[in-house]
């Protein structure tokens, strides 16, 4: 009963390692509990391809997405403040 | 103790120890003051409002389909400017997370690196920044063009 509640995984633990998949990437067991999910839940199922429609928005047009001057300069100034 | 071979000899022993210890005191307090900086950044920016108590999307906010909103029709640059205004009112560590990472396509770990966060505390920050920005885009472009 335990194993099969842990399986099961929740709207907002499957948006947690949705994004954490675009990073260091997931297990294998929590991959197919992700599949599971997806299956079942139209919101989560948007939720990814939506994180992927941004993430390919602002790559694929990289100069028209290009930073606007002062936010790059605002960012480079807190990164190099940092002691 | 092993550079007292560095030690030239100019002051006291006792002047080049307190020296030392003065700097491990400053590197405390920057250690501290950055800890603080991002605790207080995560504490004012939780995921809540997303989900309710059984972790189900909270219905106002769960993802709508956006084939069917305004934002399938909006020219590319009005998307992307759209986008930048959302990113613009990220809180100022994800705001840079997220630049670094989709904009920059920086390594995971040189963002790490930059930020001085574990690579655990990145991906904690860059799914609040997601949950905003997916969030925010979504009101824009369903509020924001010819009504609605």
């Amino acid at each position: 009963m335990a194993e099969h509640k842990k399986s099961a995984l929740s709207c907002e633990e499957f948006a947690r390692l949705a994004s954490t998949r675009m990073e260091s990437g997931v297990t294998w067991s929590d991959r197919l509990r992700m599949l599971w999910h997806e299956i079942q839940c139209v919101y989560c199922r948007r939720f990814v391809a939506q994180l992927k429609r941004i993430r390919g928005l602002m790559r694929a047009d990289a100069p028209a997405a290009a930073m606007p001057e002062d936010m790059r300069l605002k960012i480079e100034k807190q990164v190099r403040n940092r002691p | 103790m092993k550079n007292a071979a560095q030690f030239a000899g100019r002051s006291s022993e006792r002047t080049w120890l307190i020296g030392i210890l003065k700097f491990k005191i400053i590197d405390l307090y920057r250690a501290r003051a950055r800890e603080i900086h991002f605790q207080s950044i995560d504490a004012g920016d939780e995921e809540e409002g997303y989900f309710d108590t059984k972790g189900h999307w909270e219905m106002q906010r769960a993802p709508k389909a956006w084939e069917k909103s305004p934002l399938e029709h909006l020219e590319a640059s009005e998307l992307t400017q759209k986008l930048h205004d959302c990113i613009r009112h990220l809180p100022a560590a994800m705001r840079t997370a997220v630049v670094l990472r989709e904009l920059e396509a920086t390594a995971t770990a040189e963002i790490c690196k930059q930020l001085q966060v574990t690579a655990t505390n990145l991906n904690v920050i860059l799914y609040r920044a997601r949950l905003h920005l997916r969030s925010c885009l979504e009101t824009a472009g369903f509020t924001g063009v010819g009504g609605g």
